[in-house]
């Protein structure tokens, strides 16, 4: 008992002490904001892109299932589908220093140019801030934020979790879904599902 | 056929003959370097003889390198699910794969349900009716997925002979079948309580759980907890409530719920049992949450609520005060006193709607408050403190509020000046922030229900409430009936006046044992030095000389005793930080000192730091705080097997005075190191003493 009151007390305190209290990302609630500076050194602030989607894709070039969907030529492709139809498409990679998949904005550019993404900006985020602003747990763990900054879609990239690139051609894109649904005025039919991939190296 | 293939095959094949041999994880300990592959993976089965239209149980099991792990059905925050793909044969059947109990793996912020070591995934084969005693094999493919640091996927290529030279292993996969979690079928069921997942199961015989300890869940569905949170499970006569964080997913998502409960029990064996959970009951839910509360009735128990606190002792003082003020406005006045009532009712509302507001706007930015959030923060709690105790000496008549104080005055007294109505407003703004303090407590339900609804609804009884708290003084201003029944002034007003500032001072008190759980034992000692030097520039201001050195010299102690009340505000915040951090020890790296412990630690090779503090030694919380605490203090600690003695000498302990004598010191802090044992010379080099003043560089230095 007397414990459960000191957690209680010191969990009260933190939320106290915390200025940026923040809950974790929620279906139809607005996204967290962010402002970052990307690998060409352009600034980004999330809150100043409402007016178009937005697409989250938190990144690691070495991790397997990341390598699933650019080696095949997946994430370009739906890359350019969204961009094409005006979507901004963020790539965030928030490997710790030393850690896997960790870049610097050198290499980063150039793996990106090698891969032929389509990706709008890669955001470096070495300090972990707005992966876990945004509880991101897993490379790819996908977020699609609709025109007035809200959360429309969050989770995996599509519906097979294998690491065969195979899969790809029989699994549903929720990303893409969510993305026609949006341009159509459509309601997303699924908009949160558990994002699946390599532990985002924190 | 290409280099590379065929030594894989080699490499699988020597695996193989590794395996028959050593059957055991030190297999792996032998390989110097990084393997090809970080699972080895077999098949077993418990026959391999086998006719027509029997089962048999198969096992795919999967030898991890040491550190690595592979993931359970669940996966958890990363991480994906073994595939086990088989090329059967026409006829043959495979059921699904039969899960062993995970473990919970961190892996930095995220957890992961999987396994380490050894495990074996169970599946039943059913062989159909037209085979004979001929020998085949029968292929498959498993792909799974490998971490540590990072992941590797790997696919491995299986197959199993039956009727041939296979042997049997039923005690392997006896093994294996221990290890399945136990099905029940308890009535089990979940809901959310706030942020909470609760499940509850009942059974008529729950002596499986008999002293169970270290228990924990896996769910088979993601999204129900947050799989990072500890799950808090009490075990009943009847069953057992397990309570943790909720995940992220929507309730209604979730039609069922199969998870397993794995706990210790009194013969120190890993149990567990999967049993399924469903959606508690509409109606149950609405019960257990307490919120079958109608809006109506929540504006009513609100409503109820504010006129209770009326009568809470940081209320009352000020409003009978107030009351009793009326007592002398005459018949004629009676438009007055209503203007009073009003004036005060919207005090008390707009106050209202600003909290309320404010909470609100929180609410949406996505913070996890509820009503109460003031309360929170330390520099709220000291300013509550100092705003109840300052009324409080007023009360008692240490000091009137004179025009000197300008507007202040007009807050508790005067009501029959021109000022009137302002004054009676700001006393409604007084009444709430006394008020605050009591509301969270005895307010919790309806407001509860308040910010669970939508915003208009949450206002509506937050207003409710405010209206509630301003209803009686309004009756009493507009009802002159009322008014006639209040007893008339005399002398017995100022001795009841005195007597209210004893409830003043009580929630002071209240109010400062609130600070102490947030800023511990500095922030209730500045606290109440702050008391006292208010009370000391009240004294200052009554006794002031008109003029000469005693007035420059008076004013100036009050300004040094206003900077100093000002200072403990401020400093709160930053106190509470401190405590916080001392309350918290989920990653404590420290053992309590003994001089017994210490021994036996130096008896031993590892080095041995210890840290004699107190409570009240700000100096030892600083260097707790820059040093000791720092990330890459611990992480040294961590690295060099440091093994690390707390004292605390906040009370009298004999011991640690004389551990503190050894090094000639009489108090605290005391910080000392004992390098590790020489492996040369089998001796210890001499103890070094720290300064008394810490930073992670001198530390780190020392410990180098």
């Amino acid at each position: 008992m007397k414990t459960k009151f000191l957690t209680l007390i010191a969990a009260l305190g933190l939320i106290a002490f915390a200025p940026n209290a923040h809950a974790a990302p929620e279906i139809g609630q607005m996204a967290p904001d962010f402002t970052a500076t990307d690998t060409n050194g352009v600034e980004h602030t999330l809150s100043a892109l409402k007016g178009k989607n937005v697409v989250l894709e938190w990144s690691n070039h070495e991790c397997p299932f990341v390598k699933k969907h650019y080696d095949s030529g997946n994430m370009q492709k739906i890359q350019k589908e969204a961009t094409d139809n005006g979507a901004i498409w963020i790539t965030i990679v928030s490997s710790a220093e030393g850690k896997q998949g960790a870049v610097n904005a050198e290499e980063a550019n150039k793996i990106m140019t090698e891969a032929g993404t389509h990706s709008t900006a890669r955001i470096l985020d070495p300090s972990g801030e707005i992966g876990k602003l945004y509880d991101a747990k897993t490379t790819p763990h996908m977020f699609v934020i609709d025109k007035e900054g809200k959360i429309a879609y969050m989770g995996a990239i599509d519906s097979d979790s294998s690491f065969k690139p195979e899969a790809i051609a029989g699994s549903t894109n929720y990303v893409m879904e969510a993305l026609n649904a949006l341009n159509a005025g459509e309601n997303i039919k699924v908009a949160s599902t558990q994002p699946y991939g390599c532990g985002v190296k924190y | 056929m290409s280099q590379k293939l065929k030594s894989k095959i080699v490499t699988f094949l020597l695996s193989f003959l590794i395996i028959g041999f050593s059957f055991s994880a030190a297999s792996f300990a032998q390989m110097e370097s990084e393997p090809d592959q970080y699972v080895q993976v077999r098949v077993i089965a418990d026959k391999t003889q086998i006719k027509g239209g029997e089962t048999v149980r198969l096992g795919v099991e999967k030898m991890i390198y040491p550190q690595w792990h592979t993931y359970w059905k669940n996966p958890g925050d990363s991480g994906t699910p073994a595939e086990i793909k088989w090329d059967l044969p026409e006829g043959f059947t495979v059921s699904e794969i039969e899960w062993p109990t995970a473990s919970k793996i961190p892996f930095g912020p995220l957890t992961n349900y999987g396994y380490e070591g050894q495990v074996t995934l169970l599946q039943t084969l059913t062989i159909p009716q037209n085979i004979g005693a001929e020998t085949f094999a029968i292929n498959g493919k498993v792909n799974l997925l490998v971490c540590h640091d990072i992941c590797i996927p790997e696919t491995h290529d299986v197959f199993i002979t039956f009727n041939g030279e296979q042997k049997p292993e039923p005690q392997n996969i006896q093994m294996a079948e221990n290890k399945l979690p136990l099905n029940l079928d308890w009535k089990t069921e979940f809901y959310k309580d706030g942020d909470k997942f609760i499940i509850k199961g009942t059974s008529n015989d729950v002596s499986i759980l008999n002293s169970a300890k270290d228990a924990y869940i896996t769910p088979e569905d993601w999204g129900a907890i947050d799989n990072n949170a500890n799950a808090t499970i009490e075990f009943t006569k009847s069953g057992f409530t397990i309570s943790q964080k909720a995940g992220e997913r929507d309730l209604e998502e979730i039609k069922t719920l199969p998870f397993v409960l794995t706990y210790t029990d009194t013969a120190n064996n890993k149990k567990s049992i999967r049993l399924t959970a469903n959606p508690v009951e509409q109606t149950l839910a609405l019960e257990n949450n307490k919120s079958d509360i109608t809006i109506i009735s929540a504006i009513l128990f609100a409503l109820f609520g504010g006129i209770i606190l009326n009568l809470m002792p940081c209320v009352f003082p000020v409003l009978s005060m107030k009351a009793l003020s009326l007592i002398n406005l005459g018949k004629k006045e009676e438009n007055k006193a209503r203007g009073y009532g009003i004036s005060y009712t919207l005090g008390i509302l707009v106050s209202f709607a600003f909290i309320g507001g404010i909470l609100l706007i929180l609410k949406s930015g996505g913070a996890q408050i509820g009503w109460g959030f003031q309360l929170q923060n330390p520099v709220v709690i000291i300013i509550l403190a100092y705003l109840v105790f300052i009324i409080g000496l007023n009360l008692a008549g240490l000091f009137e509020f004179s025009g000197r104080l300008g507007k202040l005055g007009a807050l508790t007294q005067k009501l029959s000046d021109k000022d009137g109505h302002k004054g009676a407003f700001f006393t409604g703004v007084l009444a709430t922030l006394v008020a605050t303090p009591c509301t969270a407590p005895f307010m919790g339900a309806a407001l509860g229900f308040a910010l669970t609804q939508p915003a208009y609804v949450s206002m509506i009884v937050f207003l409710a409430l405010g209206f509630g708290l301003a209803l009686p003084y309004l009756a009493l201003c507009f009802i002159p009936a009322l008014r006639s029944k209040l007893p008339k002034p005399g002398a017995w007003m100022q001795v009841f006046r005195q007597f209210l500032s004893f409830p003043m001072f009580l929630t002071a008190v209240w109010l400062i044992w609130v600070l102490s759980q947030q800023s511990g034992s500095m922030g209730v000692l500045m606290g109440l030095s702050g008391m006292v030097f208010i009370t000391f520039a009240t004294w200052l201001f009554k006794i002031l000389p008109a003029k000469g050195w005693g007035r420059t010299f008076g004013i100036m102690a009050m300004i040094l005793s206003g900077i100093f009340v000002a200072t403990t505000i401020v400093t709160s915040k930053t106190m509470a930080t401190l405590h916080t951090e001392e309350a918290q020890s989920e990653d404590q790296n420290w053992s309590a000192y003994s001089p017994q412990k210490l021994q036996d630690a130096l008896k031993g090779d590892r080095p041995v730091f210890t840290n004699m503090t107190a409570a009240w030694c700000i100096t030892c919380k600083v260097n707790e705080k820059v040093a000791l605490k720092n990330e890459t203090v611990t992480r040294l600690f961590a690295n060099k097997n440091i093994e690390y003695f707390k004292g605390d000498w906040t009370n009298q302990d004999p011991e640690i005075t004389q551990y503190l004598r050894s090094f000639e010191r009489s108090g605290v802090p005391l910080y000392v190191y004992y390098g590790p044992r020489d492996t040369q010379t089998g001796q210890r080099p001499d103890p070094v003493v720290l300064p008394q003043i810490l930073t992670a560089g001198t530390v780190e230095d020392v410990i180098q």
